[in-house]
């Protein structure tokens, strides 16, 4: 059975075109374009990944990572965040929120394979 | 056209005549300097490689592609030319642990030899000494050496590893890419192609701009690096017994009557059970060069000395692994 991963971003093209590098990679692919959305997801069916943007309206990614990392059902998920924000202290606030790794924008089918091998995921 | 900017021009305007003489010129230059083939060109992609091999003129950066025109008509092609061809056409990138499974492997292999040997320097072989030497000899804009210095750094971290010695050489042939691995600095794009945020975080300091990500100097000072073109032999200070030689994704571009010769001088250079890392698409040259088979090489592109032997087509005779292979090689 496919692995599922659940993409959060606002914008449709970054959805899109993960959406298409993921299945590629064989997964079954959501998305869902802000972090309530995502966090609604994630506690009716945990997807075995999320790959995280950051600054969305509504919920950002970074308050989508605490809250579901505090539910039972989001300690399990590889979160991987996504995200124009570059900057070293954001990679470390980022990962001392819980997420699993940190992708840079841009990114392509490279960075995407590299990052998901790192937590297991392929 | 004369004069013109190569860097804003789309079209050279060039003769057919005058793009048989170009693209002659840097097949021949390509495989003559470095064995390497040179790739079937079109129009728009002679352009572009012209366009390269212009910016390659360090000294003269507004050379127009009419002048690189004229040293091709020439009887004999210059040396600036020559470099400038193959600078033009060998600068690549690459990326951090490329080949995951060759880093896997040796970081196993350096367990094993941590783990089991005692503090001794004495060295007999690649899995039982302390001290082991690796050559990147095609490591491009250099992810691959410091690769190998990250995977060290960790090992340090999880193991006790005094009284060990980790050796890491580096060369590539282009001059320009050599640079670029000795600065070690990459843009967020390339630095997180094969590499872990918490590698990046802990080897790497983000520039003010927080566009690129320098390599520590604890990295980049553990890595002797210089330039250096496989065909020819290799500088007296590379050790002549290495335990590890990684030349993945390099082959595919070299002359096919190149390639066994090229694999054959590096195994000479490895010690008795030392490991040649490939990619796993050059099999069927490892296995022609002499190397035998097995399950090992066939999946992840890895060779062992152990299982090499010269090949009678390249040496003219059977003769047993000694220091006149590469004097063999050299007359070959």
């Amino acid at each position: 059975m496919a692995k599922t991963c659940l993409v959060v971003d606002d914008s449709k093209i970054v959805r899109v075109m993960a959406r298409k590098i993921l299945e590629g990679l064989g997964f079954e692919v959501f998305d869902a374009e802000n972090g309530q959305e995502a966090l609604d997801f994630c506690i009716k069916s945990p997807p075995a990944c999320v790959l995280l943007d950051w600054n969305m309206p509504v919920m950002n990614g970074l308050d989508f990572l605490k809250k579901v990392r505090s539910e039972a059902v989001g300690k399990g998920i590889k979160i991987i965040f996504c995200t124009t924000q570059t900057d070293a202290e954001s990679v470390k606030q980022g990962m001392s929120a819980g997420a699993d790794e940190y992708i840079m924008k841009p990114f392509d089918e490279g960075v995407i394979k590299s990052k998901f091998s790192e937590v297991g995921l392929i | 056209m004369s004069g013109a900017d190569p860097g804003t021009s789309s079209d050279a305007n060039f003769s057919e005549h005058e793009k048989f003489y170009l693209r002659q010129a840097l097949t021949s230059v390509m495989k003559e300097g470095a064995g390497l083939r040179a790739p079937p060109l079109d129009d728009a992609s002679l352009w572009a490689r012209l366009l390269a091999v212009c910016a390659s003129f360090r000294d003269r950066p507004l050379l127009t592609p009419q002048e690189l025109l004229a040293h091709a008509q020439g009887e004999r092609y210059n040396e600036e030319f020559r470099q400038a061809v193959l600078e033009g056409f060998l600068s690549r990138n690459t990326a951090f642990f490329h080949g995951r499974e060759a880093f896997r492997f040796l970081q196993k292999k350096l367990q094993q030899n941590i783990q089991t040997s005692p503090q001794s320097t004495q060295r007999d072989s690649a899995t039982s000494s302390r001290s082991t030497k690796v050559w990147s000899a095609a490591c491009a804009s250099g992810q691959e050496p410091l690769s190998l210095a990250i995977l060290w750094h960790n090992l340090q971290k999880q193991e006790d590893t005094s009284g060990a010695e980790f050796e890491i050489y580096a060369s590539d042939l282009s001059s320009r890419s050599i640079e670029k691995a000795k600065r070690g600095l990459y843009n967020n794009f390339d630095a997180q192609h094969g590499l872990s945020v918490s590698s990046l975080m802990s080897y790497f300091d983000q520039q003010a701009d927080g566009g690129f990500w320098q390599a520590k100097n604890s990295l980049l000072n553990s890595i002797k690096f210089f330039q250096h073109n496989l065909l020819h032999s290799p500088p007296s200070f590379l050790p002549r017994e290495l335990d590890w030689i990684f030349v993945p994704h390099t082959f595919d571009r070299f002359d096919a009557n190149v390639v066994e010769r090229v694999i054959t001088r590096l195994a000479s250079l490895l010690s008795s059970d030392g490991w040649l890392v490939l990619s796993p698409c050059d099999a069927e040259i490892a296995l022609r060069a002499g190397f035998s088979e097995d399950d090992v090489a066939r999946e992840h592109g890895l060779f062992s000395r152990a299982t090499f032997s010269y090949p009678d087509r390249i040496s003219g005779k059977s003769f047993a692994l000694d220091n006149s292979a590469s004097a063999v090689l050299e007359e070959s």
